[in-house]
This record gives C-alpha cells, sequence and structure tokens, in this order.
C-alpha cells in the first residue's frame, strides 16, 4: 500500500516542531467563531455549520487511514451508519446523549475492528473492495429489518437533554457538535503527533522497511482501522442527531466516496487538510443544489480536477507556492 | 409432483442463468478495461446507466418491435462507446501511471460527472422502457412458462462470450491486444500503438457497459441511482473471476447469477447478501480470484 512520491515529499515538509502556539492559536480562533455564530447565527446558518462539522469529524477520521497510514477503505459509511443507528435505537430510552456518543463510538470501533481483523492481510485494490462490500451488506440487512425500520431508517430521532439543556435546540446543538468534533479533533492532532502517528505514516510511507524494522504492521494497521470507525462511529451519531434520521443512505457506499475525496481535496497529506475540503464540500453542494438539481455533475468535475491537477489539495498548492516564496526571499 | 420439481430448479435455472449473463456483458467490459489498462473503473457503472437512458430515449419509451429495440440498444451502446473513447483521451490517460487508490478515485469523480449528468439531461423523475412487443410473452420450456425476454438475454450473453473470445484468442488484433496487456512498453517498442489499443479497448468496454443498461433498460426503473448499484454486481463478478480474466468473469457471473435466483425463490432474506457473502469468501481466500490473474485468456 505505498503512498505516492508527493505524500512522501509532503510527509518531509510537515514539521511536528513549533507546531503547538499555532495549534493554541488556531483553537482560540474556532472557540471565537463558535461563540460568535452562537450569538449571531440564525437557525439555518447554524444547522448549515453543524452540518459542517459533523463532515468535518467524518473527513478526518477516514484519513487517519487514508492520508496518514495510505490505505483506502471505501467502506467507511459502514461504522458511520452504525454510529447513526446505535444514537436512532437508543433515543426511545432517552439516554445521556454523552452516554450515547460514547456507545455510538465504541459500536464503531469493534466493528472496524472485526473487519479490520479479516480485510488487512491483503492488498490495496482487495481491501478497498472488501471493505466495500462489508459496508454494502449491512446496507443490505437494514432493508430486511424492521426494528431498524426498513428502508427509510429510524426517523424522527430527537436529541435527549443534556442535564439540563435541551438539545433539540439549534444553537444548543451546534455548541454540544462543535465541543465534541473539538474534542475528537484535538485527539487525532494528539494521535497524528504521537509515536504511534509517526509509525503510521512511516508504514504509509515504506510498509516493507516498517516490517524489516520490526514493526507490526499488521498491528498498527488494525489500530488505525479501529480507531478510525470508532471516530466515524461518533461522526455518525453526531449525524443522527443533526438530520434527525439514521437512514440506510448513511451506510451506502458513496458515501464512504465523499470523505475521502474531500480529504484529497483539502490536502490528504496535511492534517487540516480533510477539515478545509470538508467546508468548502458542505459549501459548494449547498450553493450549487440551490441552482440546479445536477449538483453532483459539478462536484464530480471539481473532484477530477483535483485529483488529476492537483493530488496534494489546496494545502499543498498553498505549501508549494510557499516554499517558493520562501525561496525567492532567500536568494535576495 | 414431478411437475412441481422441474418447476422448481428449471425457472430459478433460466432467471438466474438470464441474470448472469447480464452481469456478464457489463462485468467482461469492466475486466477488460481493467485486463489491458490495469485500472479498476468505478465509472463503468455511470456508463451503463448512460446506456439504459440512451436506449429508452432513443426508442422513446415506446413498446416496439424488437428490430427497432434492437437497433435503439445497438445505438446507445455505440454512443456510449464514443462518449468512453473521448473520455479515456481527455481524462483515463492521464491516471494509468497514477498509485491504485488515486487511479480508483478518479474514475469514482468519472461516476460522479456521469450520475450527475442523468439528472443534467434526463432530470429527476424516474423513468421505464417497456419490453419490446416480441419478447414479453412467456415461453415454455421443460413443461415450465419462462419469460422469452430472459432467453433473448441468455443468447446474447453467449453471442458476446463467443465473441469476446474470438477476438482475443484468434484474431491479430486481439494478439495485439494481449502483448498490450502483457507489457506495453515491450509493445510500444515493437511499433505497437499502444495509444490506440488503450483507447480502442476502453471503447469496447465502455460499449459492453452500454449494451448492458440497454439490456436492462426494460427490466429497471431508470433514475439516476442506477449509475451506483448496478456497477456492485459487476464489481464482485470481476473481483470474484480474477481481474482481467474474461473467463472468470462468465463463471462468477454464473455462480452470482444461479445463487441469487435460488435464494430468491427459498430464502429471499439472504439474497440480498449473497452477493457480498460470495464476494467477501472468495477475495479471503483466493485473493486474486477464481482464476488468478490472466492476461485476457493469453495462450
Amino acid at each position: 500500500m505505498a503512498a505516492t512520491d508527493t505524500s512522501r515529499a509532503l510527509s518531509s515538509l510537515t514539521p511536528h516542531l513549533g507546531r503547538r502556539p499555532w495549534a493554541v492559536l488556531f483553537a482560540v480562533v474556532m472557540a471565537a467563531f463558535v461563540v460568535g455564530t452562537y450569538v449571531l447565527g440564525t437557525p439555518a446558518q447554524l444547522y448549515f455549520w453543524t452540518t459542517v462539522a459533523v463532515t468535518v469529524l467524518f473527513a478526518m477520521a477516514v484519513n487517519l487511514l487514508f492520508g496518514q497510514t495510505g490505505m483506502l477503505s471505501f467502506g467507511q459509511a459502514a461504522y458511520f451508519g452504525i454510529g447513526a443507528y446505535a444514537v436512532g435505537l437508543l433515543v426511545p430510552q432517552q439516554p445521556n446523549p454523552l452516554l450515547m456518543l460514547v456507545i455510538s463510538t465504541l459500536a464503531g470501533a469493534l466493528a472496524a475492528f472485526a473487519v479490520g481483523l479479516i480485510t488487512l492481510r491483503t492488498t490495496e485494490l482487495v481491501f478497498a473492495m472488501l471493505t466495500l462490500a462489508f459496508g454494502m451488506a449491512l446496507y443490505s440487512i437494514t432493508f430486511r429489518v424492521q426494528a431498524v425500520g426498513g428502508e427509510n431508517g429510524i426517523v424522527g430521532i430527537i436529541p435527549p437533554d443534556l442535564f439540563s439543556i435541551q438539545l433539540s435546540d439549534s444553537h444548543a446543538l451546534w455548541v454540544f457538535t462543535a465541543v465534541v468534533v473539538g474534542a475528537a479533533t484535538a485527539f487525532l492532532w494528539v494521535l497524528a503527533g504521537s509515536p504511534f502517528g509517526r509509525t503510521l505514516k512511516m508504514i504509509r510511507d515504506d510498509p516493507a522497511r516498517a516490517e524489516n524494522l520490526g514493526i507490526p504492521v499488521f498491528r498498527f494497521r488494525l489500530a488505525a482501522f479501529t480507531t478510525s470507525g470508532a471516530v466515524c462511529g461518533l461522526a455518525g451519531a453526531l449525524y443522527a442527531y443533526v438530520q434527525s434520521v439514521a437512514s440506510p443512505d448513511a451506510l451506502f457506499w458513496t458515501t464512504s466516496g465523499t470523505p475521502v475525496i474531500v480529504s484529497l481535496l483539502g490536502g490528504a497529506g496535511f492534517f487540516l487538510g480533510p477539515a478545509l475540503g470538508a467546508v468548502l464540500y458542505v459549501y459548494a453542494t449547498d450553493a450549487l443544489s440551490q441552482i440546479t438539481p445536477a449538483w453532483i455533475f459539478w462536484i464530480g468535475i471539481g473532484f477530477l480536477v483535483v485529483v488529476l491537477l492537483a493530488p496534494d489539495g489546496i494545502l499543498g498548492g498553498v505549501q508549494r507556492l510557499w516554499v517558493r516564496l520562501g525561496e525567492r526571499g532567500r536568494r535576495r | 409432483m414431478v411437475g412441481v420439481t422441474v418447476n422448481a430448479i428449471v425457472l430459478p435455472v433460466v432467471n438466474g442463468v438470464a441474470f448472469a449473463m447480464l452481469m456478464f456483458i457489463v462485468a467482461s467490459g469492466l475486466t477488460l478495461i481493467f485486463g489491458v489498462m490495469r485500472i479498476v473503473n468505478f465509472a463503468h457503472g455511470g456508463f451503463f446507466a448512460i446506456g439504459a437512458f440512451l436506449t429508452f430515449t432513443l426508442a422513446a419509451g415506446q413498446r416496439l418491435p424488437f428490430s427497432e429495440f434492437a437497433i435503439a440498444a445497438i445505438g446507445a451502446a455505440a454512443l456510449c462507446a464514443v462518449l468512453g473513447m473521448a473520455a479515456e483521451i481527455v481524462v483515463f490517460r492521464r491516471i494509468y501511471h497514477l498509485a491504485h487508490s488515486h487511479a480508483l478515485l478518479a474514475t469514482y469523480a468519472v461516476l460522479l460527472i456521469l450520475q450527475g449528468s442523468l439528472t443534467l439531461f434526463w432530470g429527476n423523475n424516474p423513468r421505464s422502457q417497456p419490453l419490446p412487443t416480441d419478447f414479453q410473452h412467456a415461453v415454455v420450456i421443460l413443461g415450465v412458462q419462462a419469460a422469452s425476454y430472459n432467453i433473448l438475454l441468455i443468447g446474447l450473453g453467449a453471442l458476446v462470450g463467443v465473441y469476446l473470445w474470438v477476438q482475443l484468442t484468434r484474431t491479430s488484433v486481439g494478439r495485439m491486444v494481449r502483448a498490450v496487456a502483457a507489457d506495453r512498453t515491450m509493445s510500444a517498442s515493437l511499433g505497437i500503438n499502444v495509444g490506440l489499443v488503450f483507447t480502442g479497448m476502453f471503447g469496447l468496454g465502455v460499449f459492453l457497459a452500454g449494451l448492458g443498461g440497454a439490456l436492462a433498460s426494460p427490466l429497471f426503473q431508470l433514475d439516476s441511482s442506477l449509475a451506483s448499484t448496478l456497477v456492485l454486481e459487476s464489481f464482485a463478478v470481476v473481483l470474484i473471476g480474477g481481474l482481467g480474466s474474461v473467463t472468470g468473469a462468465l463463471i462468477a457471473a454464473l455462480i452470482l447469477g444461479l445463487l441469487n435466483s435460488f435464494l430468491v425463490a427459498y430464502n429471499p432474506t439472504l439474497a440480498d447478501f449473497s452477493l457480498y457473502f460470495t464476494m467477501a469468501a472468495v477475495l479471503l481466500l483466493r485473493p486474486a480470484g477464481l482464476l488468478g490473474a490472466p492476461v485476457l485468456e493469453s495462450r
């Protein structure tokens, strides 16, 4: 599962030293943004930003595999959907919403662990297809099981109150989602910089060498796959709250394609690439779907241009520009 | 009693083989494209759906005699082939050298474009194409009433299979294609126009996708989800049979088709998953598929 030369070059350009001040600044700006939108935003705007936050988390979870470990799974919708369905099934019991997020996360992790155990010993292509097959098997099951609502899914999901805060209110749900996504992002960020995260990058760049150095590649990949499944489950749970529904669509294989391409759009080799891509993607689909019912046509064109012309994404382009400007400065 | 037993076996066999042949026609195109160009083409389902919709447009959604339906179907498949060759020249030849994962994502983007163009040109309302008049009735086989359109599918599938086999193994063009599939650099240095072979084979592969779509148009509701649903069946067929093997695709299609029709008849709940479970089981036991990875039936 060798990554491309571009991503290899990128990883050497992404320094981990001295990124802490920037991270603190970023977190402060984001917190200010959340507070600002909470005070000033209309319910429609907050719904938009809540959807963005969920898409960001889903894309970052998928990019832990795709960008950081060099594994393309076409079945992450399965864990996303499992998270959503877990919420749908448990909402009638009115549990604490935080507990529900934990359950969805664990459900995603457990399912991913089981699938990873079976599929991770295969080749790049077979892995992509097997993960797709497992996801689609789940998708088919939802049509046959009446307990999960058949083809309509579980509708009318209303988030229960968090202590005394009504999460059914769009303002409260936005802050709740933003805090959860923020915490999960911080977790993923710490993970990416940890010895574990760096080992994943090494496996991405050269699996054979990692194996020869005594790194148990299979176990690391399984750990990455399980972690990704866990975060996908968490994103799916938030999705069910935001959309008030857990439908088979969340499990369909094209749902798995979106976060991968979104990561590529922003820059899969960068930690925040998937987040940037997700913001642009949700904005573009929102704007395009108001203009034309065939919005997916234009999304496809946009993705194709990125894959063909800028495989290192928007941040990759920015970085190349930055490096070039730096060189010019030094020459003077 | 005897009648019941025959009925319970013959009918699923006819239906299963007919569905298998439809899958085979689509999947053989997919496996040809992989065998020669080494890319897994998600966009194949998009061309399949375009073929179905073009047939609907050329036939004006009318119930036609078979001769006219056939002209519409072949016309639709030919238009698909032209579209496919254009796509090969504009997009696909830029992705052959990419890593598998990036090439896969590029073809996925093309799938989105094709799926979007279904909405762009045909709108959001689902369409339906009636069966040709000569093939809307049942025929009696071994005392069992079977749909005559299914018999037609079986015949056409066999025809496509024989054509591909002869074309690949018995003609000079086939020899050239196999040479390019085996070693494109060496072929190019021996004077074979590799680019032309790529474009031509991509056209043939997409023609088969379009033909499959045309033949499937009377059997399915035509909406934009067609692009992303049936493609998975042909993916399963190709992966189970072994990427790049036409014979493997035929065997895999027959296995999946028969398994599906018997399960539909006896245990419909399992029928939905049979595809994915068969695919998972075969890929785990034989990652290269049933027939390994022969390069287009090399002899």
